[in-house]
């Protein structure tokens, strides 16, 4: 699903680009990010997911330097950070409204920072072509901003703060104010800028979890100020460390379980655990945190899920009783909603499959492998 | 199509109206104010012996000096206008509501007060050293000062509120220090409000009587200082020569900033140089 095809982090040897630790903001009572760990290295590109609220923007605010920390540290490369001004920290940073400057030209906009740093004119000028032309901006460089299209100005945006050549770039939902079509194409074209620049660290905020597996090396998801879970998107996917990590990525299906005792049967040998659901006994994988005995959750992805209409037919895997209550066509696939006794799943089919009836009887059967068990917490 | 038309017609009626209201409270005192700069006599409904004479003799001794003193003042006085209430706005936007509160106090009071009081009130305060300016030409230009700065810190105020969000702070991670966001971000967006304050600032000060006659040097005496005193003595028409010559110098000003100061012209003359 994420086999990036692209430039992949270097493993690092050397201190990492960005390091946050134990960072805290808190306004009043209110913690908007409690404790923070995170660190980005050379190359690495790290989303920031989480709902509205979650704390995204503070925590790129505050690696930015434009919000205070009540506590912890920044630091970039070597250097400590935490109480240095925006403009010593070097950082690019493109924003949701791009917060071009309408007074200048588009060349002007991208030579901005190039100025601040009084460089020589020849240099800039240089700069600032290689960066418009890497952006597919360079016939609009006498453009003012307003002159551009939402899609234009963006890539400005990117131009501009890239042009500083920064050891991180931070984005914050750069894209959420462009269509899907467009939204697609810009991630795109910010793979291959990235793939230019192999040594930039990113970090990349985002609600949209398409998005984030599309663009992440790494998702670290927020949640009430807090990290919640950090890893590789196809890891957060299979194996959630949480209930919520599950429901916010990928809206998977948890099923209340009691993990049994005395696992008959060969299974436990493969490092399958059986629990016990609906009167029902189903085998899964143990995810790294979730307890050894007691009640936990079974999660299992839409997709993962089969209907069966024939309990005979089903043979092998797990299998559980359910009542169809309803089931829709999506165009490119259907989605029938089940009740499992007390829970209910959604299941996610082909569109080629007929629709189950509203209050058909059917088996819903998975495999062992694609169900994991969590904490239920 | 009807609701085109009878929306036109409403279009030109207002216009009509407007124009004419216009007209009557703006146009007619005016002309009556040429007329009379150009009138040997005037004992009709219209005057008679027209005359250049009143307007030739408005551009020199103490009519021109007095000309010269309220241009001078009008520009030293909005420049320093314009940087008190500019930092003003600056300084506050950041502040506690009640300490915002104050500042609106100080910078607005002013507008609110006669400015006969205006004077009074600088000429007591600053009649002791080591404040002591009376009959000092710097007394006249703290008075317009005063009287004016409060536009210029309601038009940056209003423009403060209006700046595109966000831009300032991209430029400070830019790279750019606090110093290099005001004079390349900040005052750039702010010219549109900062011109139209400097064009109200300017044309007050080159017609301010009240404060001004209670504190004018006698070596500093205003153009409508010495309106005041022409006209006083009964030289009606002398009088209007010089505050005919008062408006086309005001008005003369105004054009230059106006063409000056305008980044729409300036593109546009660039964009014609590049071609
Ligand atoms: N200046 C502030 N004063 C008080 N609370 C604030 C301030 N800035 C942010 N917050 C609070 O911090 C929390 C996190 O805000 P933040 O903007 O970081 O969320 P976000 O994850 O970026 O959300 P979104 O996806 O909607 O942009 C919110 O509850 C917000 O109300
Ligand atoms: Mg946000």
């Amino acid at each position: 699903m994420n086999e990036t095809p692209w430039a992949t982090p270097r493993d690092g040897l050397e201190s990492p680009q960005i390091r946050v630790q134990a960072l805290s903001v808190r306004y009043g009572d209110h913690a908007v990010l409690d404790r923070i760990d995170l660190s980005v290295a050379a190359g690495e590109v790290v989303v920031l997911l989480g709902a509205s609220g979650s704390g995204k923007t503070t925590l790129l605010r505050a690696i930015a330097g434009f919000t205070a920390p009540t506590g912890g540290r920044i630091a970039l490369g070597a250097t400590d950070v935490t109480r240095a001004p925006p403009y010593a920290r070097g950082l690019g940073l493109v924003v949701q409204n791009y917060a071009l400057f309408p007074h200048l030209r588009v060349a002007d906009n991208v030579a901005f920072g190039l100025r601040a740093r009084k460089l020589p004119r020849a240099q800039i000028e240089r700069t600032v072509a290689r960066f418009l032309e890497m952006t597919g901006m360079a016939a609009y460089a006498q453009r003012y901003p307003r002159e551009l299209s939402g899609g234009q100005q963006q890539r400005v945006a990117i131009a501009r703060a890239l042009a500083i050549e920064p050891p991180a770039l931070l984005l914050d939902e750069p894209l959420s104010a462009l269509d899907a079509p467009l939204r697609a194409e810009m991630l795109e074209e910010l793979r291959r800028l990235h793939a230019q620049l192999p040594n930039t660290a990113i970090v990349y905020v985002t609600h949209d979890q398409t998005e984030a597996i599309a663009i992440g090396h790494r998702i670290v998801l927020l949640h009430q100020g807090r990290i919640v879970a950090d890893g590789a998107p196809r890891h957060l996917h299979d194996a959630p460390p949480n209930r919520y990590t599950a429901e916010f990525f990928g809206q998977a299906n948890l099923l209340p379980a009691r993990i049994l005792d005395t696992p008959p049967g060969a299974d436990g040998a493969r490092g399958y655990v059986a629990v016990r659901i609906a009167d029902r006994t189903i085998w899964a994988r143990r995810s790294a945190d979730a307890p050894a005995s007691g009640e936990v959750l079974l999660c299992v992805r839409p997709h993962d899920l089969r209907l069966d209409a024939d309990p005979a037919a089903v043979s092998e895997g797990n299998r559980l009783d359910g009542v169809v209550r309803s089931s829709q066509w999506l165009g490119a696939s259907q989605r029938a909603v089940v009740d499992i006794g007390p829970a209910t799943v959604r299941v996610d089919r082909p569109a080629s499959a007929p629709l189950p009836a509203a209050g058909a009887r059917v088996q819903v059967t998975f495999a062992a492998e694609r169900a994991v068990l969590l904490a239920d917490r | 199509m009807s609701e085109l038309i009878h929306s036109r017609s409403t279009r030109w009626l207002l216009a009509g109206a407007g124009l004419i209201v216009t007209a009557v409270l703006f146009g007619l005192p005016l002309l009556t104010l040429v007329l009379a700069s150009i009138a040997g006599e005037w004992t009709r409904a219209l005057p008679t012996h027209p005359t250049l004479a009143h307007l030739r003799a408005a551009l020199g001794g103490a009519q021109r000096a007095a000309l010269w003193h309220s241009l001078a003042t009008g520009v030293g006085a909005t420049l320093a206008a314009l940087v008190l209430g500019v930092w003003g706005a600056l300084a506050s936007r950041d502040a506690p509501r009640l300490v915002r509160r104050g500042v609106d106090a100080v910078f607005l009071l002013p507008v609110a007060i006669p400015s006969v009081s205006i004077g009074l009130a600088l000429l007591v305060a600053f009649s002791h050293p080591p404040l002591l300016l009376n009959g000092t030409v710097a007394l006249v230009g703290v008075t317009h000062v005063v009287l004016i700065t409060a536009y210029a810190y309601a038009s940056a105020q209003a423009g403060i509120a209006r700046l595109p969000a966000g831009v300032e702070e991209m430029a400070g991670s830019l790279g750019a220090t606090p110093s290099r966001v005001l004079v390349r971000v900040t005052l750039p967006l702010l010219l549109p409000q900062l011109r139209a304050a400097a064009a109200l600032g300017f044309a007050l000060s080159m017609g301010e009587l009240g404060a001004t006659i209670m504190i004018y040097p006698p070596g500093w005496v205003t153009a409508p200082v010495e309106v005041f005193s022409l006209t006083d003595r009964g030289s009606l028409f002398a009088g209007a020569a010089l505050s005919v010559w008062l408006l086309a110098t005001t008005f003369g000003a105004l054009w230059l900033l106006d063409r000056r100061g305008s980044p729409r012209r300036t593109a546009l003359a660039r964009r014609r140089s590049d071609a």
